[in-house]
């Protein structure tokens, strides 16, 4: 490694990964991205990531504890992967119970979009910080196993370039990579929340229908959730039962939308969040 | 169908129950499914302490009147569901 390769250093559910990215623009931009997740430890982070090439084309690789694990065409690719890599890691050292969902916050409350990959949680989940709501995740609700509380995982948020296109990203719209890119809850004109949250509400998503928001039985939210857990050391049964926790005392709702940003506006109508500040 | 009232039942022991908002929620350990009760099954559910089902029709008709019959119709449906997906059992099998 050089000496002056840029370290960077994060937690995200409370694993510390180091991250050395050698080629100077690619640091820039990954420490942007990471801005709200980044540490200044003098603790040794177990997981290093570390990222050379970049000097000719189609060079880049990105290794995990000095195992190269990608090889990627362009910085956008490496990059997709990188969070890719990082998003695996994470999740698999996570204590507690992880539930595809997409994750946005309104004071304490969490407000879990739950969905499968490509269900468009993430589009959602932008949708929400743009119109306001603090980014929690676009990937997963995380529970504790002791408290049942949401703990953040605000990793960058993974649009596609139609995901851009809905949300109006006209400088990621034509972006020519045809994978994911990664943006911040900033480029969004929002926010990160940090802090543990109890689970406020829960929404079950559909697109492709009509815009409407129906209330929905507490109760019927748990198989929902159940069925979208994918990470958890736990039994099953004990994932239902931290499941059961954090839903008590949390709404449930239908939502039934065409266009991300008018489901986003009628969420934020409905569950009574203030316009952001002008 | 009625039959059934006879039988006392209990929950199973691979059938874990949570109680959100009125309406039970059953995750059954033994087919990893999850049941979520209506109000009625909940009531019926929260009585399934090893009394017979006739026992529980008795109860549900004194505390929320109602026709007799009717409501043991509805008990015997839902015990037989119930039982039929091994979330109650007899609490004394021989």
């Amino acid at each position: 490694m050089s000496p002056k390769a840029p370290v960077l250093d994060v937690e995200l559910l409370g694993t510390l990964i180091r991250t050395i990215a050698h080629d100077p623009e690619l640091a820039r931009h990954l420490r942007h991205l990471l801005e709200d997740v980044r540490v200044a430890t003098n603790e040794a982070p177990g997981e290093t990531f570390e990222i050379t090439g970049g000097r000719a084309q189609g060079d880049w690789v990105l290794s995990h504890n000095e195992r190269g694990i990608l090889q990627a065409p362009s910085r956008a690719s490496l990059v997709e992967g990188f969070f890719s890599a990082l998003n695996e890691l994470v999740l698999d050292e996570f204590s507690g119970v992880a539930i595809h969902a997409g994750v946005v916050a309104r004071g304490r409350r969490a407000i879990a979009i739950p969905g499968r990959s490509g269900a468009g949680k993430s589009t959602l989940a932008a949708a929400c910080v743009a119109a306001g709501f603090a980014y929690v995740s676009d990937e997963a609700l995380c529970l504790d196993r002791d408290t049942a509380d949401v703990i953040p995982y605000p990793r960058p948020l993974m649009l596609s370039v139609a995901s851009a296109r809905v949300l109006g990203i006209g400088e990621h719209s034509s972006n020519p990579h045809p994978g994911k890119f990664a943006l911040t809850p900033a480029d969004l004109g929002g926010r990160t929340n940090s802090l543990p949250l109890h689970l406020g509400d829960v929404v079950l998503a559909t697109r492709g229908k009509a815009l409407s928001l129906e209330p929905e039985p507490p109760a019927e939210l748990i198989p929902e959730l159940l069925e979208r857990c994918f990470a958890g050391r736990d039994s099953r049964a004990a994932s239902f039962e931290l499941i059961a926790r954090a839903a008590e005392g949390s709404r449930g709702w239908r939502l039934d939308y065409i266009d991300a940003i008018d489901a986003a506006a009628l969420l934020r109508r409905t569950l009574q969040l203030s316009p952001p500040a002008s | 169908m009625l039959q059934i009232l006879e039988r006392r039942v209990v929950a199973a022991p691979g059938a874990l129950a949570r109680e959100i908002d009125g309406n039970f929620t059953i995750y059954d350990k033994q087919n990893d499914s999850v049941m979520v009760l209506n109000d009625t099954a909940s009531a019926i559910w929260r009585l399934c302490d090893g009394r017979a089902g006739s026992a529980i029709a008795e109860e549900l008709t004194s505390r929320f009147g109602g026709t007799p019959s009717e409501i043991e119709r509805d008990v015997a449906s839902v015990l037989e569901q119930l039982i039929q997906r091994g979330l109650l059992v007899d609490p004394d099998p021989s």
